[in-house]
């Protein structure tokens, strides 16, 4: 499972980023959304401010409609904020009039919905944020391979099959594997795992740590499942609903690598017992 | 019904409910083969046994046999022919300037709301008139000529592709456009890769419709238009009482509507067989 390692450099050698070690880091400061409705303001987020630490995995836990998503998508370039700042390696993203596209170009994004493109095969929907880069056609479809196989797909029986013939467990392997074939530093979830049957989540979850664990990367991961925040996170990032405010921030320091049997450790469940207090006390 | 391809593999499943399964699915794939000629065979049949039966028939319908004997005869009927390419020619010129214009002008509309709204009016307005009671119009501006014939076509045929373009583009999902977003690609990326190719089933039912909406704006065309083509040679063959030339015409319009519409539907199969209606990729069913 070297594949990443072998390949990476030439795609490093595409992007334009200049080389510094804290380019992965986040820094949301001060973020707040508000809406203009018929029935007046609606405020979705007030004052959000974080660090989202170089090669850290941090979630966001909060009741469903405090604005995690909103948060996410604002870290991701989807979404401007009314006010505040997301800094990826100390530059905005946000410029006057549009995102900052080498930043763009650091982060992956995973949907709740895999959003694959029906028309293209499962080898041509992982090579298409290379093509949009003007990645040579023979590196981006090795890119491709590398990255289906490390998150578990079968190239050799579908690299050609269109997504309509995958499992919704697959399909979104796929949009993962998507999401990390240009190499972005930083990777974006947004509730990845939420249309999946319990056990396919739990193997998607120790998936997903191996991934981040070989690569690198920062992960930012919203869901409202308590288990999977602490089965993966160093930290979480509680938040509460209306206006969507952080709670809390707690820190899990479960040792790594994580393992199916911690989901009975009796320290795994104080954890998911201090996140549900956490939780309530934000409704 | 989508079955999702499991990592397990298939077995071979030899039981007697399998086979029945099989023939009852190569049953229904195979009936129109046998039904329609079946029921083409009766309607002429009918047909026959109404014109053997009653007199006065032969001032309404001619003979089956008769028709028949006018398609035999065709292809050494000069004019006959010539009409015929007249008629496919105004409809192939009018259609594809039709979708040109149907389709730019779809494009522009879904992806401007200001022109959507400035145009919108004109749209409609080009719609509820009546097109066919404008041909006399199009015969006065553009003379007694096939060029008449084929603006009625372009009028007639444009606008199901016009609809279904702006239809095609406003149904890209949110989610797509999120993928794209997050992807930094430009306008032009999110163009072909997204929007043109969500919009392919829509563009390819929206030619479907088009294509034989062509025809009939050239056939009105050609009532009035004493030029040729085979509506004019329906308009003549009726005014000689040659009843049995008129349905031969007839039968090559239908010919020729058919096969316009075959070569569509057989594009579909071809273009898009990622889409539901296109049915070529494999897939395991219930």
């Amino acid at each position: 499972m070297e594949p990443l390692k072998t390949s990476s450099e030439h795609i490093l050698k595409q992007s334009s980023l200049p080389d510094n070690s804290n380019r992965q880091e986040i820094i949301v400061t001060q973020i707040g959304k508000r809406y203009t409705t018929e029935s007046g303001q609606v405020v979705a987020l007030q004052d959000i401010s974080f660090t989202a630490e170089h090669g850290s995995f941090i979630s966001l836990l909060g009741p469903s409609g405090c604005g995690k998503t909103t948060l996410l998508r604002i870290m991701g370039g989807l979404l401007r904020p009314t006010s505040g700042e997301v800094l990826v390696g100390g530059r905005p993203l946000y410029k006057n009039g549009g995102t900052d596209k080498e930043i763009i170009h650091s982060i992956g994004f995973v949907f709740q919905d895999p959003n694959l493109l029906p028309w293209r095969s499962i080898l041509r929907n992982v090579t298409l944020p290379l093509e949009l880069q003007k990645v040579d056609k023979q590196l981006r479809t090795e890119r491709a391979h590398a990255m289906l196989k490390l998150v578990g797909i079968d190239t050799a029986l579908f690299a050609r099959a269109y997504p309509r013939q995958l499992s919704g467990g697959m399909r979104q392997r796929v949009a993962i594997a998507r999401s990390l074939v240009y190499d972005p530093l930083i990777l974006l979830m947004d509730e990845p795992f939420g249309a999946l049957d319990a056990m396919t989540r739990e193997s998607m979850n120790l998936e997903l740590q191996r991934i981040w664990q070989q690569s690198g990367k920062s992960v930012v991961l919203v869901t409202h499942s308590l288990q999977e925040a602490v089965f993966l996170s160093d930290r979480v990032v509680v938040l509460s609903s209306r206006p969507g405010r952080i709670r809390e921030i707690v820190p899990i320091d479960l040792p790594r690598p994580r393992t199916r049997a911690m989901l009975e450790d009796p320290y795994f469940n104080r954890l998911v017992g201090l996140l549900r207090q956490k939780l309530e006390e934000g409704y | 019904m989508d079955v999702p391809v499991s990592d397990a593999p298939i077995t071979e499943d030899t039981s007697a409910q399998a086979a029945r399964l099989r023939r009852r699915r190569w049953f229904t794939q195979f009936l129109p083969f046998f039904s329609t000629p079946l029921a083409i065979l009766i309607i002429i049949a009918l047909w026959q046994w109404y014109t053997a039966s009653d007199p006065r028939s032969k001032y309404i319908v001619p003979e089956p046999a008769k028709v028949w004997q006018r398609l035999v005869e065709f292809p050494s009927d000069a004019k006959f022919v010539k009409d015929t390419w007249q008629t496919v020619y105004e409809t192939l010129l009018g259609f594809a300037i039709g979708s040109v214009i149907g389709i730019a002008l779809g494009f522009v509309v879904a992806k401007s709301q200001i022109i959507e709204r400035v145009l919108n009016p004109f749209i409609i307005a080009s719609q509820v008139v009546p097109k066919v009671a404008l041909a006399p119009l199009f015969l006065l501006i553009f003379g007694f000529n096939s060029t008449s014939n084929i603006v009625i076509a372009v009028l007639l045929s444009f606008f199901p592709l016009l609809s279904n373009v702006v239809l095609g583009i406003k149904s890209v999902e949110e989610g797509k456009h999120d993928l794209m977003n997050s992807l930094g690609a430009s306008r032009w990326a999110r163009l072909v890769h997204v929007e043109l190719p969500f919009a392919l089933p829509y563009i390819l039912t929206g030619m479907e419709v088009g294509v034989v909406l062509a025809l009939i704006g050239a056939v009105v065309g050609e009532y009035l238009n004493p030029n040729g083509g085979l509506g004019a040679t329906v308009v003549q063959s009726l005014n000689a009482f040659q009843l049995d030339k008129l349905f031969a015409a007839i039968v090559i319009l239908t010919v020729i509507g058919f096969i316009f519409y075959a070569i569509l539907a057989g594009a579909r199969r071809f273009l898009i067989p990622w889409h539901e209606t296109g049915h070529t990729i494999r897939r395991e069913t219930m």
